[in-house]
């Protein structure tokens, strides 16, 4: 052909192909790059979880400091009756502060199901929509990868809204307490706090892609999300509720989740009382059913043009 | 290039390659049939998407079906697929860098391909728009621009002028065409225009039903011995019609009206002889030249065995 413009004109690769180019991370830093050009969603979705986490901090924060002694009962040494109250009294802010964080990871559920539904519902069934998987599998990209990339992407955006701020009322808890005798004496409550949140964020990323897989538009997506995470807590309540027996309340996702948080983080007030690895194998069950699902969906796409 | 020996795939009952064999040594071969013939089985057989039930390939001397191979391949194939396919959300400068990451190249090197192959395929200040606002054509072109990010040997290219505007098909045929002659890319292009393929390709190889029904370079085949003439017949049409089938004649009718009678070597005398013994006639004849058309639809009937 000939050249129109100086431009037209065909030219050679000069650099080097890496033979084993990591795939899941280019399509998760693509993915994010694509989801952080729109601000509103983000302003309306983190936001909120981190003023929570700012105000659940501030909390935390104002426990140890407005009602400690100026000095503290530990530096201070000694015995008597004025030291055991006070050794006393942190205890009882220790709990207090425990109570918050656990508060803070029910508030943090919805949060969660909110950023990863808005931003994971559309992943699979856009790009199916888009013909991107074309794309992607005529690549060297695995399935696996493809999976990876897109579970990476949701689970970011899940751990922004979950593991950040619990991160930041932790560390707050620790840093305000004398000596930082939370994390001495609450450590359990922090790591159980984090493998809620990590757990949170793996069930609801794996149920919007398994959804995402199944829906053909984003908006039929997001709406079997809520429909599946919410409407199973609504029957779950209604059992409930007309059973008057507790245990109905395994049926929803929500609650399984709560009960899993009270458990890994000792909570002191308990709202469900059933064994909680019934909440493990039910959540265990829709992360591998998810699982099944995605991956079958996934070798379709490879497939069927 | 590529050598297929005996590949078979099946979808349940329905036989989708049927012991398909074939030589490729490179260039810019045409991927003809009708629907249904297998060539998009094909296409994914070659980039490894599916695996044959039977017989084997070798596409630049990589075996699909092997996971080292299959992995090289795609390394080694820029796939332009058919109809719309975008990264969502993407702008075409984005689109084209990220897969351009995925296959290995390094951020700057995406980049700067990303940057030469859409000034190669013509889409300028329009690249940094996102692409849902984009026309058939440039889309087109994104697509192109993509299977060109890493250079690579072989092209596989399906139906590139697929609803392009005169222009813009002209425009992706250059294009095609320069890739595949001079700057030494193999092509494989299926298409079912078949004169994008004689204009762009030096050979043609013909599916039907699975099977390879005709392949050789474009020159050969439509230097055949079989010559066609055009006929404006009038009168009884059917019954000349029959005397051609029970004469073995091989013919088709254009939407003119224009039948289009191969000559078998003779001259147009006992057309003329025929036409009168059934009660028609012969008001004019045209001698015709081998088009690819008449290839193609010569071999679907021989595949078909409607030559009586």
């Amino acid at each position: 052909m000939t050249a129109s413009t100086h431009t037209e004109i065909y030219r050679r690769l000069k650099g080097q192909l890496d033979p084993h180019p990591p795939t899941a991370r280019l399509l998760w830093r693509a993915r994010m790059h694509v989801a952080f050009k729109r601000k509103l969603p983000l302003l309306v979705l983190f936001v909120p979880p981190w003023i929570s986490g700012i105000v659940f901090s501030f909390v935390v924060y104002s426990k140890f400091t407005l009602e400690q002694g100026v000095e503290s009962p530990l530096t201070a040494g000694g015995g008597g009756p004025m030291a055991g109250a006070m050794v006393g009294a942190i205890a009882g802010q220790l709990i207090q502060v425990h109570d918050q964080i656990v508060m803070f990871t029910h508030v943090s559920r919805v949060f969660a199901l909110l950023a990863i539904a808005w931003f994971g519902a559309g992943l699979v069934c856009e790009d199916q929509r888009a013909g991107a998987h074309l794309l992607y599998f005529s690549r060297p990209v695995s399935r696996f990868a493809y999976f990876g990339g897109h579970f990476l992407t949701i689970a970011s955006f899940g751990a922004i809204v979950t593991v950040g701020p619990v991160l930041l009322i932790g560390l707050v808890a620790v840093f305000s307490s004398p000596e930082y005798s939370f994390l001495f004496e609450k450590w359990n409550v922090l790591l159980g706090a984090l493998g809620y949140a990590a757990i949170n964020v793996l069930v609801l990323s794996m149920i919007a892609l398994g959804i995402s897989a199944l829906s053909s538009r984003k908006s039929y997506a997001l709406a079997g999300v809520f429909a599946f995470v919410l409407g199973s807590d609504a029957v779950g309540a209604m059992m409930r509720a007309t059973q008057s027996d507790s245990d109905w309340g395994m049926l929803g996702v929500m609650s399984n989740l709560r009960r899993i948080a009270e458990w890994l983080m000792s909570a002191n007030r308990q709202m469900f009382e059933w064994n909680p690895w019934y909440s493990v194998a039910i959540l265990g069950g829709l992360v591998l059913g998810s699982g099944v699902l995605i991956a079958r969906r996934l070798r379709r796409l490879e497939v069927v043009a | 290039m590529l050598s297929l020996a005996g590949l078979t795939k099946s979808y349940g009952s329905v036989r989708a390659l049927d012991g398909l064999s074939v030589e490729l040594a490179g260039g810019s071969v045409g991927l003809l049939g009708p629907n249904g013939a297998g060539k998009t089985t094909l296409m994914k057989l070659l980039l490894g998407l599916l695996e044959p039930d039977g017989g084997s390939a070798r596409i630049l001397g990589l075996d699909p079906s092997e996971p080292h191979g299959r992995h090289e391949l795609r390394r080694r194939v820029g796939y332009m697929p058919e109809g719309d396919c975008l990264l969502p959300g993407m702008n075409a400068v984005e689109m084209v860098t990220t897969l351009g990451r995925a296959i290995g190249l390094t951020d700057s090197d995406a980049m700067t391909r990303a940057h030469e192959t859409l000034d190669y395929v013509g889409l300028d200040e329009q690249r940094y728009r996102e692409m849902v606002s984009y026309s058939t054509g440039m889309k087109q072109r994104v697509k192109l621009a993509q299977a060109l990010a890493h250079d690579p040997p072989l092209l596989l290219l399906d139906e590139p002028t697929n609803g392009l505007d005169p222009k813009g098909r002209r425009h992706m045929l250059d294009l095609v065409h320069d890739l595949s002659h001079a700057q030494g890319k193999h092509v494989i292009l299926c298409s079912h225009q078949l004169p994008d393929v004689e204009r762009t390709c030096d050979q043609v190889v013909v599916l039907a039903r699975g099977r390879v029904i005709e392949s050789g370079t474009i020159a050969a085949l439509t230097r055949s011995e079989e010559r066609f003439v055009g006929l404006h017949v009038a009168g009884d049409v059917a019954a000349f019609e029959a005397g051609l089938t029970a004469h073995g004649r091989v013919f088709s009718r254009s939407e003119a009206g224009e039948l289009r009678v191969a000559t078998l070597g003779e001259d147009a005398d006992g057309l003329f002889a025929l036409a009168a013994s059934c009660g028609a006639r012969i008001e004019g004849v045209e001698e015709l030249r081998t088009s690819l058309e008449d290839v193609f639809l010569r071999a679907l009937r021989s595949a078909e065995g409607t030559r009586p």
